[in-house]
């Protein structure tokens, strides 16, 4: 008995850290999103206004007008991305910011990795 | 007469008494002083302050999409150069230089050959923690071509002091790689830098037989380079700036 507490507690932490090492090893999440084809990007504005959302490559040289000047209200919105550029061609792999100015301020700005 | 300038004559052959066998004497320390290097060939270190305008907004767009990327300051250098004496007053530099700066963001990875080395290490390997990898991984390089002509200042027989400028020409390249993709760019253009040296005059002999010399110098150079892609539209790897290189030579 006295012998089987530590065993019991040693086995317990081992168990723990193989529990936690295991989670650590499952997919990586990263603090930017994969898309591999056209989506829906979704932001929020906090006041009501004049609306601009493009995109911009690794160069930051913008790439596309997603909205350009729309008036918006406060609120959940959302804009489709088909991986176009503004001349209409399929864009190169890599990654992307999607900037959302209000008004003339950026509010937003998200990174995507775009890889097909 | 002659005697007298037999050790004027030795020191300036590079030879001594023992050589020539004509005085079994120790040299005195005097005889023991090497000629001017007037042609040395080496390698150096550098470090430089360099600009990066456009790497830094691309920093900042990271960090307010909520990614902790990070810019490694300053940049590096390795350098292989030539100098040789034009006159008394004008010396020649010839060099080929690589600077680098990278740019990643780091997360902490787990893996599998982790835990085994944990286990394996009796759990010492987990005490150090998990290592990192780069997520998002940025370098920056540029290889230069370099010839200055240097003015001597002043000095002393044992060093010199030197003022030179010249043209450059600066070849780059660019990645950026993050988990599925990489994005590569280059280009190339021609600068100017202007610097200031401090040479070691005479050499020491390392070993006894390695003529060795120091030099040091600090400058300003000019090296913007937009690159090439068309899709980069003016982005610039510019490793302008301040920079200070210490160089050892071997003397000819």
């Amino acid at each position: 008995m006295i012998r089987s507490v530590p065993a019991t507690w040693g086995r317990l932490a081992l168990a723990a850290t193989l529990s936690l090492l295991i989670l650590a090893c499952e997919d990586a999440t990263y603090p930017f999103q994969q898309v591999s084809g056209p989506f829906d990007f979704y932001y929020v504005l906090p006041d009501s206004g004049l609306v601009s959302v493009t995109a911009v490559n690794s160069y930051l040289v913008q790439v596309r007008w997603l909205i350009e000047n729309e008036t918006q209200d406060q609120g959940d919105h959302s804009v489709y991305w088909d991986l176009l550029d503004d001349d209409q061609q399929v864009i190169e792999n890599g990654l992307y910011f999607i900037r959302v100015y209000l008004d003339g301020d950026k509010i937003l700005t998200s990174l995507f990795e775009v890889s097909r | 007469m002659i005697a007298g300038l037999l050790p004027v004559v030795l020191l300036l052959t590079g030879q001594t008494f023992a050589g020539l066998q004509l005085d079994s004497r120790k040299p005195a320390a005097s005889e023991e002083q090497e000629p001017p290097a007037s042609f040395r060939l080496g390698m150096g270190m550098g470090v430089s302050f360099v600009d990066m305008a456009d790497e830094e907004a691309l920093e900042e767009e990271f960090m307010q999409a909520g990614v902790g990327y990070d810019l490694d300051y300053p940049a590096w250098g390795f350098d292989i150069e030539v100098l040789g004496n034009i006159s008394d007053r004008f010396r020649g530099r010839l060099g080929l230089t690589m600077n680098t700066v990278s740019g990643a963001y780091q997360e902490a990875s787990a893996s599998w050959e982790y835990i085994w080395l944990g286990l394996f290490t009796g759990g010492l390997a987990f005490l150090f923690g998990p290592p990192s990898t780069d997520v998002i991984d940025m370098s920056d390089m540029c290889i230069s071509v370099e010839a200055t002509g240097f003015y001597r200042l002043g000095g002393s027989d044992a060093v010199g002091f030197y003022l030179g400028a010249g043209p450059t020409y600066n070849s780059i390249s660019r990645e950026l790689r993050s988990p599925d993709t990489g994005v590569k760019g280059g280009g190339s253009s021609f600068g100017v830098l202007g610097a200031l040296r401090l040479d070691q005059e005479r050499t020491h002999r390392l070993l006894g037989c390695i003529p060795i010399l120091l030099g040091v110098e600090a400058g300003y150079r000019y090296c913007p380079v937009e690159i090439d892609d068309e899709e980069a539209e003016g982005f610039t790897v510019d490793f302008s700036g301040p920079y200070i290189r210490v160089g050892n030579y071997i003397g000819l």
